[in-house]
């Protein structure tokens, strides 16, 4: 039994993993850590669905390397390290070491990062290493350093249920920080009289049980927060004492609020909201003293993300609503070491400790601390830039760690094409297949989830250990390791680590050094943490920072009214409103809106793998209104291409008026390993904010078209399928299933030997069981194979998007043996049994699917998520699926007696 | 002998309920039949015409069986209306200046959305909502609009306000009166109403009264209100209610009311005995029905008087309707029984609201309390059918009458109890089905509830009485194996 922490969100929970026993080695037991202050012991789907992404399928378990033409071969770790470090070498010695890059991640524990973040800035002197956290709070950075002078979370998740409203800014808490949501969710039962409200242009599954949805326009919250301070300033809504003594800069920003804030109805306008709901969301606003804004991407993501963070944070600080329980500006991280990568100078804007790369007082402490030969003198590339550089060959050596940018960053294609023209390229991912390894020069293969050890910082400055309870497989190594070694072989000192608890010592050491110095003063310090051994870090417990002393910890910031420029002073920034930079137009009239889904993870790299969380969406989609959609000539759950100035995309569409008109909304999950064509990336504006650099991804002018299709399938098969070239059709989707993989296809023009094609495809040329329909009147072909009664592959394919229900042939793929009446089935294409069809799954968990649900409400006339819990046990575990469970709950209210 | 010629002038609801009937009995054979429609497309489903948003085409809205007119031989000629009727020569002028003889007319020509004498009421982008046509002006005019209002709040214009709301709008609704639905609930159940429309997403300003509408500074117009207050908006829709169309039988000399509409007596005959005159354009009593079923009531009654010209004492007359409601606003059930207001001396209520499930109910019960008068049931109306039951049918309310608005397992009273109903209770209001026309098809052997909607039409329409009539067919099913059983 191990306690460790969560690899997913930045909630950070702490989980046990148990690993089988003798008789059962592989079940790996996944439960909630009970004493964690994160989730006291629950987890989300994704969370709970951790032990289906541990094995070993697909996995890179040796160095590869790729020769010019492309040819990937196994090497050994000294191979690969070497030409690494010689071709690193030779591109600094004749291009400076600005030519040499690294992109790292929120993945990466705090130790790893430190590594690497020692390297670039100590060593080769460039600070050219930025992480994929640029893409999701690097606003949020940038506007805590603008307010209090340093990047700080000052509060915690107990003062969201201490609170008495919560403003949930950009944030689909419910989906994508669960335990956080059902926390809030908790407090609100207790509690009835607290108030929630959400701003978000979507209705989202958070907006279920708000009191109140303010659907803003996309971009549109500095005005939100401008005219809510104005409207504070006019009902005399201020902490007099705490601006005066406390702060700076409210007069200006006051005077910028005004500009443009000064009226309710230009404000209503700008927001899209009426005058009527703004004016009660301010007086709520204003009459509650315990409030916490909780923001998230819908904030960050934006070319004016850092001030729509000031602009929140202004209204606390005007207020004096910060630093005691239940209150203040809270930024919930996306990813489990965001905060962590921060704590040890991971973006290229930083130094390391908190410390600042413009400060040559700071450049200056930190060169001593390492006793480098160098330190970066100024800030160096961030994300989109950093790709720019790579693209025009100004940076000619690339180290990627632990994410995905051919998928997940703006232009994305542009960023695949500067990864071809690279010198060196260098992968560490536990997998050879994702987009960005398959660009890899080198890849190294590296320790993933319950394999690596160390520790990483949650969105409420928790730091808790991730653990190795697996052993390491093949050859795979922790990163730490992996840059200790180029670092040698580049003949640097100082990377003599052999134990991650080294490096966190070194980094705890340096958060403490010179604290107290004048100017050098920061709350990051954990010192107390210094000095711990093998075994005192093993047995470190949550805790969070600042902690000076061992056994002293800080749940809150800010209790002493002390911040941290150099005044001691917080600041209230003036923050004049921007729309997005990219404006639609007639030609792209759409705003695409990008976002995560509930059962997905980032690139579905690991997720993607767990049939569990496969189910819930299994295939790429775009979200529009349906009024939309009718302009657009386009039809609901038909395929469509969403295009920008930048690329395109195909997908599904998906009507709902929850999206609002002239808006779209695209889960941001899919590669192409996964579909034809659904890197939503590839369309995002590479438009960043000029302060923080993060990108818009929320905002990007596109349009939407019908995607023609002749014929749809759907395949199933136990091994991975192959599509040729000019033999691919035009979309195909391959979602991971209990022991299969099914294929959604969809093709253009007339499939001419349905038979054959299915049997190259499926590669069973003799099978001892093959039934088939050939093409019947309708022009349906249907064909399964079996072998002993188990199915082993099926084809369904139709000129119509009928297709057999898939809840039904996953649960015959679950069989070991399928009945006579399946059989029939089989050849029917549907299932004799009408109740086989349990249709979509809601519940994860429990695999419960939408048909099941909505049985069960009508039949013991359910009201409650309580009772469908009771009766199916959907929404019983983690929970997530709550939301969706009261709107099919709505949904069986309103047909009966329609 | 030279066949009669039969003109309809109208080919809304109503005006296609008298075809139906018209050949259901028949009489299509008798007479040379031209059915005038000023409108492009043949009678459709107004009732659902905001689904016309959600996807729903036109023709899914047809209530038109296919080739209908081919089929029986009728004659219809679309956009085009009548211009003038000559009541002496009996014929007809259309608007295409075509002239048409007739011995028989109808008109149904329905009635036209009012738009209150408002300054600025004719900018463009303010719009009514009574049409396809409507439908469509709306949507094109919705496609670049953010905000939308209604004026008026009422039953349509709550349809309206979904309409909006359908295609994205930032909705508002403005009414007159301090509450929705003035004229169907109380102000008990309209703040119910209101609190559960606005949870919706659409903006409720009640007691407004709009002075003016001219240019926004935000959005396309602004609404100026007698209070001082405004709203602005870029669409506006006004649902003020509605106006007989009767100008045709105005001019033509047929007697209309002091408010307009056309009088006809209890067999649907305006002042000229060749003419009829049925659903929203005629005044029957006093008074004009704005719901569609007790237009098809005249509907029946007007073509029954046709059938039975001979003996009019053997046709069926209309002698008024109730005006009780039940429907589905934006999925919030709404209904309306008889007297709401308790506005019959002496009436007694009974209120049961329930502020967490958001449902109120109310009874109105006659001064001795044995007598139901009315009612309103606003977020659950499941009691509507018995309610509706037990007061057309003029039954003893229980000794507790409270027991009908209860919460099952709170001392609810038991369903209606069916069996006390007399024969000529009228279970299916949309299709106008009585008991004893279901008893009759039940002894005939349709014996479930698929053959009994199949052979009567009931529960075909709103199905709001498909419990009842399930009821029906339980108890008479139990009855029918006691009958087995003894003859065994």
């Amino acid at each position: 039994m191990t306690c460790t922490t969560c690899p997913y969100c930045g909630v950070g929970c702490g989980v046990i993993a148990t690993p089988g026993d003798e008789s059962a080695p592989n079940r790996l037991r996944i439960e909630g850590d009970p004493d964690h202050p994160a989730n006291q012991g629950r987890l989300c789907v994704k969370g709970a669905a951790l032990a289906e992404t541990v094995g070993l399928e697909g996995r890179l378990l040796r160095p590869l390397m790729r020769d010019d033409d492309g040819q990937a071969q196994t090497v050994s770790w000294d191979r690969a390290l070497d030409r690494v470090a010689t071709d690193m070498r030779r591109i600094i010695d004749q291009h400076g070491p600005e030519a040499v890059a690294f992109y790292v991640s929120g993945q990466l524990l705090t130790e790893d990062y430190y590594v690497v973040n020692k390297l670039v800035k100590g060593w080769l002197g460039t600070a050219n290493i930025d992480t994929n956290s640029r893409l999701c709070m690097s606003s949020a950075v940038a506007g805590h350093k603008r307010a209090f002078g340093e990047d700080l979370v000052g509060g915690n998740y107990q003062d969201l249920e201490e609170a008495d409203l919560v403003v949930l800014v950009g944030s689909n808490t419910a989906w994508c920080h669960p335990i956080v949501y059902q926390r809030l969710m908790q407090s609100r039962r207790e509690r009835p009289e607290k108030r929630i409200v959400v701003v978000d242009p979507r209705r989202t599954a958070t907006c279920e049980q708000a009191d109140m949805h303010l659907p803003v326009k996309a971009g549109s919250d500095v005005w939100l927060f401008n005219g809510l301070l104005t409207y504070l300033e006019e009902h005399g809504v201020v902490d007099t004492g705490f601006v005066a003594n406390h702060t700076g800069g409210a007069a200006e920003a006051l005077a910028v609020a005004r500009a443009d804030g000064g009226r309710l109805e230009a404000v209503a306008k700008a927001c899209g909201v009426p005058v009527a709901q703004l004016q009660a969301f301010y007086a709520l606003f204003a009459r509650t003293r315990k409030v916490v804004t909780v923001f998230s991407q819908g904030v960050n993501q934006s070319s004016s993300g850092t001030d729509k963070v000031n602009s929140i944070i202004n209204c606390h600080l005007f207020t004096g609503r910060l630093g005691e329980p239940g209150m203040g500006p809270f930024s919930i991280t996306g990813q489990p070491n965001a905060m962590g990568g921060r704590e040890v100078g991971g973006l290229a804007n930083t130094l390391a400790a908190h410390l600042e790369l413009d400060e040559p007082a700071h450049r200056q402490l930190v060169q001593e601390f390492w006793g480098s030969p160098s330190i970066a003198r100024e800030p160096g590339l961030k994300a989109v830039d950093l790709f720019d550089a790579v693209h025009d060959g100004r940076i000619k050596a690339l180290w990627v760690m632990a994410t995905n940018p051919v998928v997940s960053l703006p232009d994305a294609d542009r960023v695949r094409e500067a990864l071809r023209r690279c010198e060196l390229v260098v992968v560490s991912d536990l997998f050879a297949d994702t987009d960005t390894a398959a660009e890899a020069r080198v890849v190294l293969p590296a320790l993933g989830w319950g394999e690596k050890d160390g520790t990483v910082t949650n969105s409420e400055r928790c730091l808790s250990r991730q653990k190795a309870f697996l052993p390491s497989p093949g050859e795979a190594k922790p990163d730490w390791w992996a840059v200790s070694e180029v670092a040698r072989r580049l003949g640097f000192e100082g990377f003599g680590f052999e134990q991650p608890h080294q490096i966190f010592d070194e980094h705890a050491r340096l958060s403490a050094w010179r604290n107290d110095d004048d100017g050098m003063r920061r709350a990051f310090h954990i010192g107390g943490l210094a000095g711990l051994d093998a075994e005192g870090y093993d047995r470190l417990r949550p805790c969070q920072w600042p902690v000076p002393q061992a056994g002293e910890h800080t749940p809150r910031l800010f209790q002493d009214r002390r911040f941290f420029h150099g005044d001691g002073k917080a600041r209230l920034v003036p923050t004049a409103p921007r729309a997005p930079v990219n404006a639609v137009d007639d030609e792209f009239p759409l705003v695409l809106n990008t976002g995560r889904i509930r059962d997905q993870w980032h690139t579905m790299t690991r997720t993607g793998r767990a049939p569990r969380l496969a189910s819930h969406l299994p295939e790429p989609f775009v979200e529009m209104h349906p009024y939309e959609a009718m302009l657009c000539g386009v039809q609901d759950g038909a395929l469509v291409r969403v295009a920008s100035r930048w690329g395109a995309m195909v997908a599904r569409l998906r009507c709902t008026a929850d999206q609002p008109r002239r808006t779209v909304f695209v889960p941001i999950h899919w590669n192409d390993q996964r579909a034809s064509d659904a890197r939503v990336g590839a369309l995002v504006n590479p438009v960043v904010d000029p302060l923080s650099g993060e990108p818009e991804f929320k905002h990007t002018p596109v349009m939407v078209s019908p995607f023609p299709v002749d014929w749809h399938g759907v395949v199933y098969s136990r091994s991975p399928l192959q599509f040729e070239g000019s033999e691919a059709p035009a979309y195909w989707v391959c979602i991971q299933g209990d022991g299969f993989l099914r294929y959604e296809l969809a093709g253009r023009g007339r499939l001419e030997e349905p038979h054959q094609w299915s049997r190259s495809l499926l590669g069973f040329e003799q099978q001892p069981q093959w039934l088939e329909v050939g093409e019947d009147s309708a022009g349906d072909y249907r064909a399964a194979a079996l072998a002993e009664g188990r199915l082993l592959a099926c084809a369904y394919l139709s000129p119509r998007a009928e297709l057999p229900s898939r809840s039904w042939l996953n649960r015959l793929f679950g069989k070991e043996r399928v009945s006579e009446a399946d059989v029939v089935g089989l050849k029917l294409g549907r299932s004799v049994d009408p109740a086989d069809d349990v249709g979509a799954t809601v519940c994860s968990c429990f695999s419960v699917g939408r048909n099941t649900i909505l049985d069960a409400i009508r039949d013991n006339g359910l009201t409650s998520v309580e009772g469908v819990g009771r009766c199916v046990s959907a929404g019983t575990n983690c929970g997530s699926c709550q939301p969706e469970i009261r709107a099919l709950i709505e949904e069986a209210r309103l047909a009966e007696g329609a | 002998m030279k066949q009669e010629r039969l003109v309809v002038i109208g080919n809304g609801m109503v005006g296609q309920k008298y075809l139906d009937h018209l050949v259901a009995d028949r009489l299509h054979h008798r007479y040379q039949v031209t059915v005038l429609c000023a409108e492009p497309r043949p009678a459709y489903d107004r009732v659902h015409l905001s689904e016309f948003f959600t996807g729903r085409s036109s023709e899914d809205l047809s209530l038109v069986p296919e080739r209908f007119f081919e089929r029986h031989g009728l004659e219809l000629r679309l956009s085009e209306g009548a211009d003038s009727i000559d009541l002496e020569n009996k014929t007809i002028r259309t608007a295409k200046g075509a002239t048409l003889d007739y011995d028989k007319l109808v008109l149904a020509t329905g009635s036209y959305p009012f738009v209150p004498p408002v300054p600025g009421r004719g900018r463009p982008s303010c719009l009514v909502y009574r049409t396809i046509e409507d439908l469509e002006a709306i949507m094109a005019s919705g496609r670049d609009a953010e905000v939308g209002v209604v004026i008026g709040g009422g039953l349509l214009g709550l349809e309206a306000a979904k309409a909006l709301r359908d295609i994205g709008l930032q909705t508002h609704v403005v009414e007159f009166a301090p509450r929705l639905m003035a004229v169907q609930v109380d102000d008990g159940g309209g703040a119910l109403l209101r609190r559960k429309i606005e949870q919706l997403g659409v903006f409720v300003h009640t007691g407004m009264n709009t002075t003016e509408i001219i240019d926004g500074e935000f959005y396309r117009h602004r609404l100026n209100f007698t209070d001082g207050e405004h709203l602005e908006a870029d669409l506006v829709v006004f649902s003020a209610g509605i106006r007989p169309q009767d100008t045709l039988a105005r001019d033509a000399g047929l007697a209309v009311g002091e408010r307009g509409g056309i009088v006809i007596d209890n067999h649907c005959r305006t002042s000229d005995p060749d003419v009829y005159a049925i659903g929203e354009c005629a005044l029957w009593g006093g008074r004009i029905y704005g719901l569609v079923a007790p237009g098809y009531e005249m509907a029946r009654a007007a073509v029954s008087h046709l059938r039975h010209r001979c003996d009019e004492t053997l046709a069926v007359p209309f002698t008024g309707a109730d005006m009780s409601t039940k429907l589905k606003l934006m999925g919030v059930d709404v209904a309306s029984l008889g007297d709401a207001h308790a506005s019959t001396p002496g009436a007694c209520c009974y209120r049961y609201e329930d502020e967490r499930k958001q449902i109120y109910k109310k009874l109105v019960v006659s001064e001795d309390g044995r007598r139901l008068l009315g009612g309103v049931l606003v977020g659950d109306a499941r009691e509507y059918n018995t309610l509706l039951q037990l007061m057309l049918n003029d039954m003893a309310l229980p000794e507790t009458p409270e027991q009908l608005i209860l919460p099952a397992g709170q001392g609810a009273a038991p369903a209606l109890d069916v069996t006390r109903l007399p024969d000529s209770a009228t279970l299916c209001q949309c299709q106008n089905v009585t008991k004893g026309a279901l008893c009759q098809a039940i002894a005939d052997g349709h014996c479930d509830l698929a053959a009994i909607k199949q052979c009567t039409g009931a529960a075909t329409g709103c199905g709001s009485c498909e419990p009842l009539v399930q009821t029906l067919l339980d108890t008479s099913g139990v009855a029918a194996d006691t009958l087995a059983e003894v003859a065994t």
